[in-house]
């Protein structure tokens, strides 16, 4: 055990179920808007730059930002707060990415409509396999963090906490499409850097700094060496990473798609500046850990372990408690929510649409994506059950993502490329991205799976290449 | 020192190695819960680290070690140590409580050596010796400056295509 349960299993029920109904009431408020099917995956394309800007960077800040941070920072110091805050990288160049997107596919739908015009049905094929593969992983990281969130803070067993968050996080989104998704974002967003920036100052004025100083040089002397191997290796892996996961991720594609003309840029970068101190506030309290005598058993659950020792000491209890589940619960559902919506889009406008031709009405449309979204929230479920690491589960599809950086660019920027070399290039980089995985090390999937994919498609551009077929509809199904 | 040493393959966990772990994530859905379920071995009375094969066997490539050990009962308070040799002539203590796990990170390389005992016994267990050995250092720089290379790439193609196409547009 990390430290003593804060909060009972009571009010660990009682604070997700009340969050809960606030988001399926606002989700149900704001899913009225949704008049169509544009409405509902889209919001209407009418997203200004507060909501942009501020679902974006809650959509960013996961459970994996709130737990991973603290346990990158944990087995590698300052240098894995700064490797996974790298990730926000990814989310300001997708600035120039979200301007070019909204000028080639102004009436675009999906990221998988880009990728068919772009590479073909052999191409599309490769990035809905990928990226279904990556969403549920994503998910699935979140799912597992809810639940061990619950199981720490308030003895809630493992698979009543994962199943509960996962339940409340479908019935809003159900009911609200991208709205209510973008609604509850800008709430959940303000929540969330209100709670962070009070838990870390709580932790910075907690700790004697010398004492910190002096623990970390005798008991884990690596975290002071400049040149950490691995943390330098996390460094470079997590960026390509976090570009990976932006540039393709239909969660983000779906938003550049959602905001007004010239919005989606300023948003974009907007967003990754907020959110780049976020994981490095929420990964230094895990340094505190061996100064305030916290025994680490589980490291996925070193961030609230060590927020709630330190609100304990400071005479809040149950109240500390209460204020680390509000803040990772809104962190989680703030990207479960999105990830649904997301991913249904995929599998209700590219699989049900685009692979077996079938027409969607406006009526018809959302029964549909109901089904969407169940099936993809039950998947994760069942993959959720076993309760893995983290970091092992995360980092595990860094080949998947970062694969695609190169053909996402080429596609976007790019009039001609040897399209065939540039697909062998992705199935490369992802047989790469898992070999080096597995053999070599955790963090290095997505730097080995970038670097091959970008090679094969610099060539491609060179190799016998030919122009990139003209545009067509982008939602040839919805009515 | 952080180098000098092959690269290593893995990080030892708790009950299970972390290439167990990854190999369920490789495999179906279904294998994934079906290994899930398999349990752990349960220790005999005397506390010793319940992973001590798999420690003792598979350097740590990311200088965090974890150790695990067996209790009969849940009470039981005990004490864990660390020292650079196994005569443990200035051991370091590293846990002292009634968890039945500890999480230890920042290994520089090198060999450590832990033991573990019941408080208030003076028994302790066999020493472990557990070796820490990051990615080499050939093999790590050609990583970072792949890593930086593709970073800068990336980068300049995005701008670089941006301002193009912005140029291109602007133009017609």
């Amino acid at each position: 055990m990390l430290a003593a349960a804060s909060i009972t299993r009571e009010v660990g029920w009682a604070i997700v179920i009340v969050l809960g109904l606030i988001w399926i009431g606002l989700g149900i408020l704001w899913g009225r808007k949704a008049k169509n099917s544009e409405g509902f995956m889209l919001a209407g394309r009418n997203v200004g730059l507060s909501l942009g800007s501020a679902t974006a960077m809650a959509t960013w800040v996961t459970s994996n930002t709130m737990m991973v941070a603290p346990l990158l920072a944990l087995k590698m110091g300052i240098w894995g707060m700064l490797a996974y805050a790298s990730a926000s990288f990814g989310l300001m160049l997708f600035a120039p990415l979200a301007a070019r997107i909204k000028s080639v596919m102004p009436d675009g739908f999906t990221s998988g409509d880009f990728f068919r015009q772009r590479y073909g049905a052999a191409g599309w094929s490769m990035f809905m396999v990928i990226t279904l593969l990556y969403s549920i992983t994503w998910l699935v990281t979140m799912a597992i963090a809810g639940g061990k969130l619950l199981e720490e803070l308030g003895e809630i067993p493992y698979l009543q906490g994962m199943s509960l968050i996962l339940v409340v996080c479908v019935l809003y989104t159900l009911f609200g499409g991208l709205y209510a998704v973008i609604g509850t974002d800008f709430i959940q967003s303000l929540i969330i850097l209100l709670g962070v920036v009070a838990i870390g100052v709580m932790v910075l004025f907690h700790l004697d700094h010398g004492a910190t100083y002096e623990y970390v040089e005798t008991n884990q002397p690596a975290l002071l060496d400049v040149l950490m191997p691995v943390a330098l290796l996390a460094f470079f892996n997590n960026m390509l990473f976090g570009f990976g996961e932006v540039f393709h991720n239909n969660v983000w594609w779906s938003r550049a798609f959602a905001m007004r003309k010239g919005v989606a840029p300023k948003a974009f970068f907007l967003s990754g500046i907020l959110w780049f101190p976020i994981p490095i506030a929420a990964g230094f309290i895990a340094l505190a850990a061996g100064p305030l005598g916290i025994n680490v058993t589980d490291p996925s659950k070193v961030g609230p372990a060590v927020a709630n020792h330190v609100l304990g000491e400071y005479g809040m209890g149950m109240t500390g408690g209460i204020l680390i589940l509000v803040v990772l619960f809104c962190s989680i559902a703030s990207s479960i929510d999105s990830l649904l919506a997301a991913t249904s889009d995929l599998l209700v406008k590219d699989v049900y649409c685009g692979l077996f031709k079938r027409k969607l009405t406006d009526d018809t449309f959302r029964r549909v994506a109901a089904v969407a979204i169940l099936l993809v929230a039950g998947i994760a479920w069942l993959v959720a059950l076993p309760g893995h690491n983290l970091d092992t589960v995360l980092f595990s599809a860094g080949g998947l993502v970062a694969s695609l950086i190169w053909p996402i660019i080429a596609g976007l920027f790019w009039k001609r490329c040897n399209r065939a070399l540039v697909l062998i290039g992705i199935i490369a980089g992802v047989i790469t991205g898992y070999i080096c995985w597995f053999a070599v090390q955790t963090y290095v999937a997505a730097l080995a799976g970038g670097a091959v994919s970008m090679l094969f498609t610099v060539l491609s551009r060179f190799i016998a290449p030919s122009p990139f077929p003209e545009r067509t509809s982008a939602s040839p199904n919805v009515e | 020192m952080w180098f000098g040493f092959p690269s290593a393959r893995r990080t030892p966990q708790i009950g299970t190695a972390s290439r167990t772990i990854r190999l369920h994530y490789l495999i179906p859905l279904i294998a994934v819960v079906a290994m899930s379920m398999c349990g752990e071995v349960v220790g005999a009375d005397e506390i010793d680290f319940s992973n001590r094969e798999a420690l003792a066997e598979s350097p740590s490539d990311d200088g965090t070690i974890t150790l695990a050990w067996d209790k009969a009962d849940e009470s039981v308070v005990v004490v864990v140590e660390q020292d650079t040799s196994s005569e443990f002539e200035s051991p370091l203590l590293r846990y002292e409580g009634p968890d039945s796990a500890t999480v230890l990170s920042g290994f520089r390389d090198g060999a450590y050596y832990f033991r573990i005992r019941e408080s208030g016994s003076d028994d302790w267990s066999e020493p472990l010796r557990i070796r820490v050995e990051y990615i080499g250092r050939s093999r790590l720089f050609f990583l970072l400056a792949t890593g930086g290379l593709v970073v800068l790439a990336t980068a300049g193609a995005i701008v670089g295509g941006y301002l193009h196409t912005r140029e291109k547009e602007g133009e017609s």
